[in-house]
């Protein structure tokens, strides 16, 4: 019984040290991953962009107004895409990545639409992990993301902006595009979204 | 065997004519969609080789087909390393040569072209650029091309080059930062920093945040206008920057944001710091003839004056506002108790000098906003400004016989305060429902019942659009505005149709945004 109750405290020490421990390495995971900050497709300069809309419960919509240019001499290969205040409650698809080039047009595929993919793109878009970007000379060159949502409750979720995952000449990039969403589920519930105040 | 052989030979003749004469026949047939637009040769450019600042770069406007109906017109553009510097503009009938004359800042880089046809059925798919690029030289011994940026350094106001007309380096040239202040009566003061530029006309210049540019940034939530102005050869230069200080770092910054990094802390970023580059612009006239700034002899030891001679009230575009079909659309300016910050407005004349790039503000006037009042509504949005007209004299005192030596006097004009208020400017409905024609190439579909947002961190500049009337008869000139984090477009699309589409060329997505059109 006293060597039991000896070891409490150890037991006690041993975990703060390992959660001080996991901490750590969670700080140095997040922060000391080697990945650079903007880089060639760095949203450089531009301006911050809110979209919303109502969506009924268990359908897609897509939102596409993120556009990408290379601005560097490399490829650019992309990653992931990972989103700035995620609520719960809003499922995340597959992003997809369409080179404007490659799209039947007019235009870009989508600003903010209730479908997913939008139409017209199952032919021409692609996975983004993996998509090569190449390095900007025309419009036909820049790159659109395609990002899927799906509500799977009732309420209002969103983000406020996404990070582009990419590498280029041999080294890791994080660029964040300032472009947040919101969704109203249902829609019979929201005129308008995000609600009017 | 030989009259088989020539039978032989006599069929194969007729098939291949039977052949040829059915292909003229397929050839005479239309196999395309009417009003199809079909490009045959890129366009390539041609230029003098090596090309300079100030030679023509001609685009041959590449070879087009068009099916069924002749082709209108085209737009062209220029591009400098694939960035659009030039257009679109519209010219009329069939795509042909059009010319570009390179210009100092196109030294180093790379200029293409790009053309893009339409006819009454609409316009080609894209732009299409020229098959080769025409690289713009700098003059034999002038400097290379400019290095990175240099920003983010302790006290570092500006850094740059200073370069002739020709685009040659202005090497040897005399520097000197001033704080360009506002004021209601003469101030004295003599430079804040000087520098030489170097063989390649490139200049650091510095700024400690004490005495009165302290008190200056203190009055003006961390802002500060400098003024840059030089010598080189008998020519002088002048330009106006605005600056933030940022206590925590203890550096001027071109901005007022942090970055956000993706583990959600904030700061400055070091991949990608604060542009404080500025190449200093030739202001026009001569030393020799007296214009101001001069620095040579005795007068580079001169005092600065600058006196506040009287102000005015002058109209000034900050926008436009295109709404279509059942959109609903507002546009906000001076979001926050902050108003305007940076008002660019073009170059000098007639040893006058228009100057940009100020932090200006009020304090009497918030957000102001205008609605659309009905469907297809399209209107250049203007709010006033009070300019100064601000006398500049250098002068010095010759030590020996106590007599006042003029060193040149000159005028600018300068936006000074936002009045706040906000008024309609001209009628802009022709340009609605382009979506799908001038500007398709970047036209983006939004669904029923959706919201687009767009918060500017710089008003777009674009060719023609915005004026401010200056209203003192010869200086009656075309100047763009421009604001930081100060603009804001809000679009609710209706339901009244199935597709909605923003599109434009100056911003967001990326060209995309002077238009916001809900048609």
């Amino acid at each position: 019984m006293g060597a039991r109750a000896g070891r409490k405290p150890l037991a006690l020490l041993a975990a703060i040290a390992a959660s001080v421990a996991a901490a750590v390495v969670g700080v140095v995971l997040a922060r000391g991953d080697g990945a650079r900050h903007g880089g060639p497709l760095a949203c450089d300069g531009c301006d911050e962009i809110l979209e919303g809309l109502p969506l009924d419960l268990g359908r897609s919509g897509t939102e596409g107004s993120g556009v990408i240019l290379n601005r560097g001499e490399d490829d650019a290969v992309l990653d992931a895409v990972t989103y700035e205040r995620l609520t719960p409650g809003l499922r995340i698809l597959d992003p997809l990545a369409l080179r404007i080039g490659d799209y039947a047009g007019p235009g870009l595929a989508a600003g903010l639409v209730r479908s997913y993919p939008p139409r017209r793109t199952r032919r021409s878009a692609r996975p983004l992990r993996g998509f090569v970007v190449h390095p900007y000379r025309n419009h036909d060159d820049a790159v659109e993301l395609l990002n899927g949502f799906r509500p799977i409750r009732r309420g209002v979720f969103g983000y406020r902006a996404l990070f582009i995952h990419y590498h280029a000449g041999g080294k890791r990039y994080v660029a964040r595009y300032p472009m947040a969403l919101v969704v109203c589920t249902p829609e019979a519930n929201y005129r308008r979204c995000p609600p009017e105040s | 065997m030989q009259r088989r052989l020539a039978c032989a030979a006599l069929v194969a003749v007729a098939l291949a004519c039977s052949t040829l004469a059915l292909a003229r026949t397929a050839s005479a047939v239309p196999l395309c969609t009417v009003g199809q637009i079909v490009k045959t040769a890129d366009p390539s450019l041609s230029a003098p080789s090596p090309t300079y600042a100030g030679n023509t770069i001609t685009s041959s406007g590449g070879s087009w087909a068009s099916c069924g109906v002749s082709i209108s017109g085209f737009y062209s553009e220029w591009l400098r390393d694939g960035v659009v510097v030039g257009g679109p503009t519209w010219i009329a009938g069939p795509p042909g040569p059009f010319t570009y004359t390179a210009l100092p800042a196109d030294v180093g880089h790379k200029l293409t072209s790009a053309v893009q046809p339409c006819n009454s059925e609409g316009c080609y798919g894209s732009y299409a650029g020229s098959s080769n690029a025409v690289a713009v030289s700098a003059p034999q011994g002038s400097p290379p091309p400019p290095p990175p940026i240099v920003g983010g350094g302790s006290s570092i106001v500006a850094s740059g080059y200073l370069r002739k007309p020709d685009g040659s380096a202005a090497a040897g040239a005399t520097v000197q930062l001033y704080r360009d202040a506002d004021t209601d009566s003469s101030i004295s003061q003599a430079a804040l920093d000087e520098t030489t530029t170097d063989p390649s006309g490139f200049y650091v210049l510095h700024a400690s945040n004490t005495g009165d540019v302290a008190a200056d940034a203190a009055a003006n939530d961390g802002w500060v206008n400098f003024a840059i102005e030089a010598n080189a050869g008998d020519t002088p230069y002048f330009d106006v920057v605005a600056r933030r200080w940022d206590t925590a770092r203890g550096v001027w910054r071109s901005t007022n944001d942090d970055d956000v990094f993706a583990d959600g802390s904030s700061g400055l970023s070091t991949a990608a710091p604060d542009s404080l580059a500025v190449d200093v612009a030739p202001t026009g006239g001569s030393l020799s003839a007296g214009d101001w700034p001069s620095f040579f002899g005795s007068c580079k030891l001169a005092i600065e004056k600058t006196t506040l001679v009287r102000t005015e009230v002058d109209p000034t575009t900050i926008g436009e506002l295109h709404v279509a079909k059942d959109a609903t659309g507002k546009f906000s300016y001076g979001i926050g108790n902050r108003a305007d910050s940076q008002i660019s407005i073009a170059s000098s004349v007639g040893g006058w000098h228009l100057l940009g790039f100020k932090h200006v503000a009020t304090n009497t006037t918030t957000t102001v906003a205008v609605t659309n009042t009905g469907d297809d509504w399209a209107r250049q949005i203007r709010s006033r400004f009070q300019y100064g007209l601000y006398k500049h004299e250098r002068s010095t005192v010759d030590w020996v016989t106590g007599q006042r030596i003029p060193c040149g006097t000159s005028y600018t004009k300068e936006p000074r305060v936002w009045v706040g208020n906000i008024e309609l400017g001209a009628d802009l409905s022709s340009k609605l429902h382009l979506c799908q024609t001038k500007y398709a190439q970047w036209s983006t579909p939004f669904s029923p019942n959706t919201e687009f947002h767009r918060y500017s961190g710089k008003l777009q500049t674009w060719q023609g659009a915005a004026s401010v009337d200056l209203g003192v008869g010869r200086l009656d000139l075309s100047a763009w505005s421009g604001a930081s984090k100060s603009v804001g477009y809000d679009y609710h699309f209706g339901v009244a149709f199935a597709v909605h589409w923003l599109c434009g060329t100056d911003g967001w997505p990326r060209f995309a945004a002077r238009i916001f059109a809900g048609g």
